[in-house]
């Protein structure tokens, strides 16, 4: 078993990997693109805009069925404060997660 | 503080480095007493020689002393640009459909003037489109920008200190056990090659990362290679 177990080849002793000094990655923060964060959040109120419109503007009688263009407005208007918003918590996220694993807190 | 602290971890580690020299340099097995005599005195000859190689190198006692200048930098953050740029675009699908759905889903219906909830759906989509070919724009560029490698980071810069280490460290490195030290080619090498000018760039702080790590294995093999030698010239 004694065999097995390789002899010390070299008498250098280096300093260990715990004996070096711990250096945080270095990371340079950019910029966020606050103009275009600002869109996504326009087209989100855009999006809400368009789910009230025809109530507000009238176009919708009160208790009757939906018309197509009533239908079309809420769906789309829907699906659009949606995805910006959907887009605008992503974006959160990930800056916070990069930030939690590379940023500088101090 | 640190490189304090390292220095005397290293100064230490020197020590049993002297000790375990004597004691791990013969074979384990089959060892005739003339081999390990021989061992011994080549072992005490070479003290302070090993005493010198046990200290940390030049570039390791660098790395200690300013160890920012060989961080590694960290990813750009580029998923969340690339999340706003794809609901950018899809925003943008949403509002182009806004501008088709009055002729589509025929809400005009043959009247003259363009009914007001077509013409709000037509301005509201218009309005959606610019807004997010805008943001999508802007969040590419934004995405581009942190794609492109930095050519100007500063943690990277070498000043002539740290190039004269980086030159004449691997020679530090070397073990002069041997009094007659052959020529070898990984020596020649390194001493012909010029010294390198300061590029901040990747490659010379990786140069620099790997350089130690290179001096150390060619010690290593050299420390080897002379212990077959003698063992073969002892019998």
């Amino acid at each position: 078993m004694s065999a097995n177990v390789p002899a010390q080849r070299c008498d250098r002793i280096e300093p260990g990997r715990a004996d070096l000094p711990s250096v945080p990655p270095v990371a340079p923060r950019p910029k966020a693109p606050v103009t275009a964060l600002t869109g996504l959040f326009l087209i989100a109120l855009l999006g809400g805009w368009l789910i009230a419109a025809p109530f507000l503007l009238g176009d919708q009688a009160r208790g009757a069925a939906w018309t197509a263009a009533t239908r079309t407005d809420v769906a789309t208007g829907a699906a659009v404060a949606g995805i910006a918003i959907l887009g605008l918590f992503g974006y959160l996220a990930a800056a916070i997660t990069w930030l939690a694993r590379y940023g500088r807190w101090q | 503080m640190t490189a304090t602290s390292t220095a005397s971890n290293s100064a230490a580690s020197a020590g049993t480095g002297s000790n375990s020299a004597g004691s791990t340099g013969t074979p384990s097995t089959g060892t005739p007493s003339t081999d390990t005599e021989s061992t011994r005195t080549e072992s005490t000859g070479a003290a302070a020689a090993a005493k010198e190689e046990t200290a940390p190198t030049g570039a390791w006692m660098a790395h200690a002393a300013d160890p920012a200048r060989f961080a590694i930098p960290a990813p750009a953050p580029v998923l969340a640009p690339y999340l706003g740029l794809v609901t950018s675009v899809l925003c943008a699908l949403g509002g182009g459909w806004l501008l088709l759905a009055p002729y589509a889903l025929d809400i005009r219906r043959g009247a003259a003037k363009l009914p007001r909830a077509a013409a709000v759906d037509l301005e509201t989509g218009a309005a959606i489109v610019a807004v997010a070919l805008l943001s999508a724009i802007l969040f590419a560029v934004a995405l581009f920008s942190r794609l492109r490698p930095q050519d100007d980071v500063t943690e990277f810069e070498i000043d002539e200190q740290s190039v004269q280490a980086r030159t004449f460290e691997p020679e530090s490195a070397e073990p002069d056990v041997d009094p007659d030290p052959e020529p070898e080619p990984e020596s020649d090498t390194k001493s012909t090659e010029p010294p390198a000018t300061a590029i901040p760039n990747s490659s010379s702080a990786l140069r620099d990362l790997l350089t130690p790590l290179v001096a150390a294995l060619a010690a290593d093999l050299r420390s080897q290679e002379h212990g077959d030698q003698g063992r073969r010239q002892e019998p």
